[in-house]
């Protein structure tokens, strides 16, 4: 017997959903009104599988572009030479680049001391970097894998155009010497990368783990009764969305994701499950639950001690990333951790200078093809052997 | 049977019992399910509409899908060439071990003691221990080369090192081998070295012709031990490269692992364990089958 909710990864409920292992929320949701008005538009849709509710949005995250604004004005004059603006975030990829090397620290021997910027630190979104490029991994009206998009390609030559710049050994030598996420090691806490691609958590992390970067001008109980606007200037650090290669036709571009709950198939008492979620939904408590993990709030409706009181200055900013229209989600795909475990290997063939971009990209679209074509085979038997089957790809 | 032969049988029954239920339940009942399900399709979490588990029979498809899969073949070679690099040097060194740990030297228990301490030490507690030894920069083996001026690798960073740095690192736990090792040199009859000592033979030639012959049963047993153990290997490459980089240590294990769990493919995984499975029987027979030729046992 299934637990009454489970909580899970956004990114595999797809996963669950196509293999009827989630029990479909539309109806109950409707009786308790929940329903697409509830939610910013990504996460009612990261929730959605063919039509169909699965789950209910607990703790959200939107990922953007976290700097270290002390280094930063540090380099004021520099960065005014080269003709950038050291008091707002950089607002294309090619100021972001800029930015990167002007903060880059090398020493005699080219070891890198300070990094600007480094596509792998620490990584986790890498993979999603074509969506700063206007690029489409994955089309789900085709069920066709787009990896080898020019514009992902592009995505990938400027991911490659680190390792080249930098060098793949001095790369593997900062790395291996950085501390762990979670860490005050790790290099955008303890200062040594300035810019990194990351969630709202950074809010809590950077308080726990070096409390000194959020009370640079007044101690933390006396920030609060600053006006809203105020606030940041208390931050050693800032936050704002990752540029786009193309700023004039992409605004405010992230990944969105998310912790799910949902009730799988066979629970006992469904009904009463989905009070709970429906609880969990409710406006009060939702952003009492994402104060407290440092997140936005899922819902539409957003009250204004919410944004006031949070203890993530930058709030604001993963609001409005989270209402963009291009707050984008995973792929949909059942077979979603298996692609990404290909995906994985193309960017280290690419960020180790293996292969070039688009032979690797090239490649990956092959072997993405092969192991749908063997979903879709397997889904195929399943019909014939069963007679039923769960919903095919994609 | 006597009745009372039968209470005895019965008594005894009970008496293991626990053993045989844990053996049936935990044992006996999932291997036979394995077999069954390496021929269906099965995720662990699918559902038919009534809400209860599916495995649907698919005969011989797994195997069919395994065996033209990429990943297959190149875990399957991961795995052999970390076969090939640790196991010969695990019995090596451990022998080397024992031999040494054997002479009649001051502080003998507390050099066995040294050497068998490492293997009480938890894997996971190990591996980060070895990921910091390992570290390009920082790291003891580097700073070690740095001293006669040699620019070490990235070791597990590096898709060239990264294999062979774990087969290193499998050497850290022989101190269970060892001990075995040290069992079957004390075992050796003394007579046999003063035989060969009149005969005139050196301690190289009592190591060829009266150490290791008579050690035999005992390198052949680790040898199956270690064969099974690293044609398993999962937690080591697990913690410390996650199979990278580039999949240069991605393992079979590793593999079947994630099938299993994170793809959902639970059938098509019981077909990898079946397949490792036969692989292992296979090698193991042709062990014995060499054995007639360098195994003496005492007594025949």
């Amino acid at each position: 017997m299934p637990p009454d909710i489970a909580g899970l990864w956004q990114r595999d409920l797809v996963a669950f959903a196509s293999r009827n292992a989630l029990l479909p929320l539309d109806e109950l949701a409707a009786e308790h009104g929940i329903g697409q008005s509830t939610y910013k538009p990504a996460f009612w849709e990261m929730c959605n599988y063919k039509g169909k509710l699965y789950g209910v949005v607990s703790t959200p995250a939107t990922m953007g572009l976290h700097y270290n604004r002390r280094s930063v004005l540090e380099l004021g004059e520099k960065f005014q030479a080269a003709g950038l603006d050291p008091t707002r975030a950089p607002k294309s990829i090619a100021e972001l680049d800029q930015w990167a090397k002007l903060l880059d620290i090398r020493d005699d021997r080219g070891a890198i001391r300070r990094a600007g910027y480094l596509p792998k630190e620490p990584g986790w979104y890498i993979s999603f970097t074509p969506f700063w490029f206007g690029g489409q991994l994955w089309n789900p009206e085709t069920a066709e894998f787009h990896f080898t998009d020019p514009n992902t390609i592009r995505a990938f030559e400027w991911i490659q155009s680190y390792p080249k710049r930098l060098g793949k050994a001095a790369l593997s030598d900062f790395s291996s010497a950085a501390g762990g996420f979670g860490t005050p090691n790790s290099p955008f806490i303890a200062g040594t990368c300035s810019m990194v691609l990351q969630g709202p958590w950074m809010g809590n992390y950077m308080y726990q783990l070096r409390p000194a970067s959020c009370e640079w001008v007044v101690p933390r109980g006396v920030e609060m009764f600053l006006p809203r606007t105020a606030r940041a200037f208390n931050y050693e650090w800032a936050a704002e969305a990752m540029p786009a290669d193309d700023p004039t036709s992409l605004t405010d571009v992230t990944f969105a994701d998310a912790d799910v709950l949902l009730i799988p198939r066979g629970a006992a008492h469904p009904k009463e499950a989905f009070e709970f979620l429906a609880f969990v939904t409710r406006q009060d408590v939702m952003e009492r639950l994402n104060s407290m993990h440092c997140k936005p709030s899922p819902l539409a409706k957003v009250s204004d001690d919410f944004i006031r009181k949070h203890p993530n200055p930058y709030i604001s900013v993963h609001e409005r990333m989270a209402f963009s229209p291009n707050a984008r989600p995973q792929i949909k795909s059942p077979m979603q951790a298996e692609i990404a475990a290909e995906y994985e290997l193309a960017i280290d063939e690419i960020y180790l200078l293996s292969k070039t971009p688009r032979q690797s990209m090239t490649d990956l679209q092959k072997r993405a093809r092969a192991k749908y074509d063997a979903h879709l085979k397997r889904q195929a038997l399943r019909q014939v052997h069963a007679g039923t089957a769960s919903e095919s790809a994609p | 049977m006597s009745s009372r032969e039968r209470q005895n049988f019965v008594k005894g029954l009970l008496f293991v019992s626990p053993w045989l239920i844990g053996f049936l339940v935990f044992t006996l009942v999932p291997v036979g399910l394995s077999l069954y399900y390496s021929f269906c399709d099965f995720s662990l979490i699918e559902r038919d509409t009534a809400g209860k588990t599916q495995a649907i029979w698919v005969g011989t498809e797994n195997y069919r899908q395994l065996f033209q899969d990429r990943e297959f073949y190149r875990t399957l070679k991961n795995t052999g060439l970390y076969a090939i690099l640790s196991l010969p040097a695990g019995m090596l060194v451990s022998i080397g071990l024992a031999l040494m740990l054997n002479a009649p030297i001051r502080g003998q228990a507390i050099y066995r003691t040294i050497i068998f301490l490492p293997s009480l030490v938890p894997v996971v507690a190990s591996a980060m221990v070895w990921m910091w030894l390992f570290n390009a920069r920082l790291g003891f083996f580097n700073q070690l080369l740095a001293t006669i001026g040699i620019d070490g690798p990235a070791w597990i960073g590096d898709k060239k090192w990264a294999l062979p740095a774990l087969a290193m690192m499998s050497l850290w736990g022989v101190g269970n081998t060892v001990v075995i090792y040290l069992a079957g040199l004390q075992d050796i009859p003394r007579d046999l070295y003063e035989a060969a000592e009149i005969d005139g033979a050196g301690a190289i030639r009592r190591l060829f012709n009266v150490t290791l012959p008579m050690l035999s049963p005992v390198i052949f047993f680790n040898l199956i031990m270690a064969l099974i153990g690293t044609l398993q290997v999962f937690a080591l490459p697990f913690i410390m490269t996650g199979g990278g980089p580039e999949r240069s240590t991605y393992m079979y294990t590793q593999y079947l692992y994630e099938k299993a769990f994170a793809y959902l493919q639970m059938g098509y995984a019981s077909a990898m364990a079946w397949v490792q499975l036969l692989i292992i029987l296979g090698l193991t027979a042709f062990a014995f089958w060499t054995s007639k030729r360098w195994v003496h046992y005492q007594g025949r």
